[in-house]
């Protein structure tokens, strides 16, 4: 059973990755809370694919999903802007972390908010 | 005579006995969330009333247990003293936040279908649009914006719905009330400690003026277990504990896990039809306290029911402190199919386990939801801090044979 439980989780590491690369160029601050990014997103794969940003940080846990809601991400580089849907999605504190997702895939950064802090 | 003079000579080998030990612990958990609650004072004389009882109760009962008090005599007494001072605390809580928006969609979802059931309307019709601050999103955007619990606990909170605008909060409140009352009164003394103590655990008892829902459906269930005919306290009555499960079911999903546990149990011990029967007896229950909406709209009931099992509104965001929490801090990424089968392989190997070892573990039937929902894409916090008081009720339940069985060997030795 532990085999069969490692396979199914080894074939679920494999079946959440997106193969993308996502990193905050950016970030839009107002009163010590991010209210907006630039993401470069390096996209690995030959076919485009649309995804949903998810963004969430240390003081504020709720995993909400940024607009545009879809991001139609091209083969290569690729610069988005996001924003929170509204003002509780604002990133305070610390820590943060962007993820961006479709269907059960997922691609993620955390990084330090140290640019935003007042 | 008191456990203390029966088993006199295993006492004189220790300076700390185990109920001392439950004080202290009881003690120690109150200085925790009476510290948390602290930084909600209010200039009232009401409120510095009520931080010294919580405070002085702490006191007592670490002094009790680092002292040479008698708690197999006075462990219930303090104990509910303690108990009290944090319930009326959490009442004047109430008090002071009274109509202010909830805060969860969790219990902002139950209490405006508590609203939607006194309308004469199927709460898994309408559109949830309470809940704001903490709702629940979804991988394709958006956030869950229907109602997708049992409807047990929207008829739990519509009595008080139709008094209060936020009527699911005090819901909550008595029934931890009545999951403390029900725990004091059938723990033995030495056990009363610790079973107001489980009940702090990851603030628990404070979870009506925290907006979580777990206390309306762990009430039950720890009632079911002192129905339970294997349990050592209470009246045993397989219908009275099939119905009180049938109860907590019929609130949260969570209790759903236990099912085939406690069939198995049955059928191990009673046989097969008995086992028919009870399963009858608990999803009769069930049907009963959805005939309502089941009636209203049968399609959106069942939709709503098996959303949180299978998403047919859309995928929820992982979640947790299971293995979910390794995707959520981004160290490793699993999706929600893996979970699903994960959750599976370990249900089967559950029932499987259960029903080999049943002697050694068949009490853990009552909190089957633990070691299962730890797969889950979704492992809330909430999932696992509500099985301290279930253990603690299970070893109440227990508790009373045991000390039969050693008082049957001493005699004997």
């Amino acid at each position: 059973m532990v085999i069969i439980a490692l396979v199914i989780a080894a074939s679920g590491v494999q079946a959440a990755r997106l193969p993308a690369d996502v990193t905050v160029s950016d970030v839009d601050c107002r009163e010590g809370e991010i209210v907006g990014m630039e993401l470069t997103v390096e996209y690995l794969d030959s076919e485009p694919v649309v995804v949903t940003p998810h963004v969430w940080g240390t003081r504020s846990h709720v995993q909400l999903s940024w607009d545009p809601t879809t991001i139609r991400l091209e083969p290569g580089t690729n610069t988005v802007e996001i924003e929170p849907p509204r003002p509780r999605g604002r990133i305070k504190g610390d820590y943060a972390q962007v993820y961006l997702t479709h269907e059960q895939q997922r691609a993620t950064t955390n990084w330090r908010t140290e640019s935003c802090r007042s | 005579m008191s456990i203390r003079d029966r088993f006199a000579e295993d006492f004189e080998e220790f300076t700390i006995e185990a109920p001392d030990t439950y004080a202290i612990l009881a003690g120690v958990l109150t200085l925790q969330v009476g510290s948390e609650m602290a930084y909600a004072r209010e200039p009232t004389v009401i409120w510095g009333i009520i931080s010294a009882y919580v405070f002085a109760s702490a006191i007592v009962l670490i002094a009790a247990g680092v002292s040479d008090v008698d708690l197999t005599r006075w462990g219930t007494l303090l104990a509910l003293l303690a108990f009290s001072s944090m319930m009326v605390a959490v009442t004047l809580t109430y008090v002071m936040i009274h109509g202010a928006p909830i805060k969860t969609d969790a219990l902002a979802f139950v209490n405006q279908a508590g609203g939607t059931l006194l309308e004469g309307r199927s709460p898994y019709t309408v559109e949830m649009t309470l809940g704001k601050q903490w709702p629940t999103p979804m991988m394709m955007g958006g956030e869950v914006s229907r109602f997708s619990y049992p409807i047990g606990s929207a008829f739990a909170a519509a009595p008080f719905v139709a008094v209060v605008p936020d009527g699911a909060r005090v819901a909550v409140i008595l029934s931890t009330l009545i999951l403390g009352g029900v725990m004091l009164w059938y723990a033995p003394s030495h056990l009363a400690p610790l079973a107001y103590g489980s009940l702090l655990v990851g603030n628990f008892i404070t979870w009506g003026v925290n907006d979580l829902t777990d206390p309306l459906w762990v009430a039950p269930l720890a009632v079911a277990i002192v129905f339970w005919p294997w349990s050592n306290v209470g009246r045993d009555s397989l219908l009275g504990s099939g119905v009180f499960f049938g109860i907590a079911m019929a609130i949260k999903q969570q209790a759903w896990f236990c099912a085939p546990f406690l069939m198995l149990w049955v059928a191990h011990e009673r046989g097969w039809r008995t086992a028919g029967r009870y399963v009858v007896t608990v999803a009769a229950t069930f049907i009963l306290i959805h005939a309502p909406v089941i009636a209203m709209a049968p399609k959106a009931a069942v939709t709503g029911l098996l959303t949180n099992l299978y998403g047919p509104g859309g995928t929820l965001v992982h979640l947790g402190v299971g293995l979910s929490a390794l995707t959520l801090s981004g160290a490793l990424p699993i999706s929600k199919g893996a979970h699903t089968a994960l959750m599976a392989l370990a249900a089967v190997g559950g029932v499987a386990g259960y029903w080999y070892y049943f002697d050694r573990v068949r009490w853990l039937a009552w909190i089957a939801w633990g070691p299962l929902l730890f797969f889950n894409y979704r492992s809330l916090a909430n999932y696992f801090v509500v099985l301290a008081p279930i253990a603690v009720m299970i070893v109440i339940a227990r508790g009373e044979r045991l000390l039969a069985d050693r008082e049957v060997a001493y005699s004997a030795s």
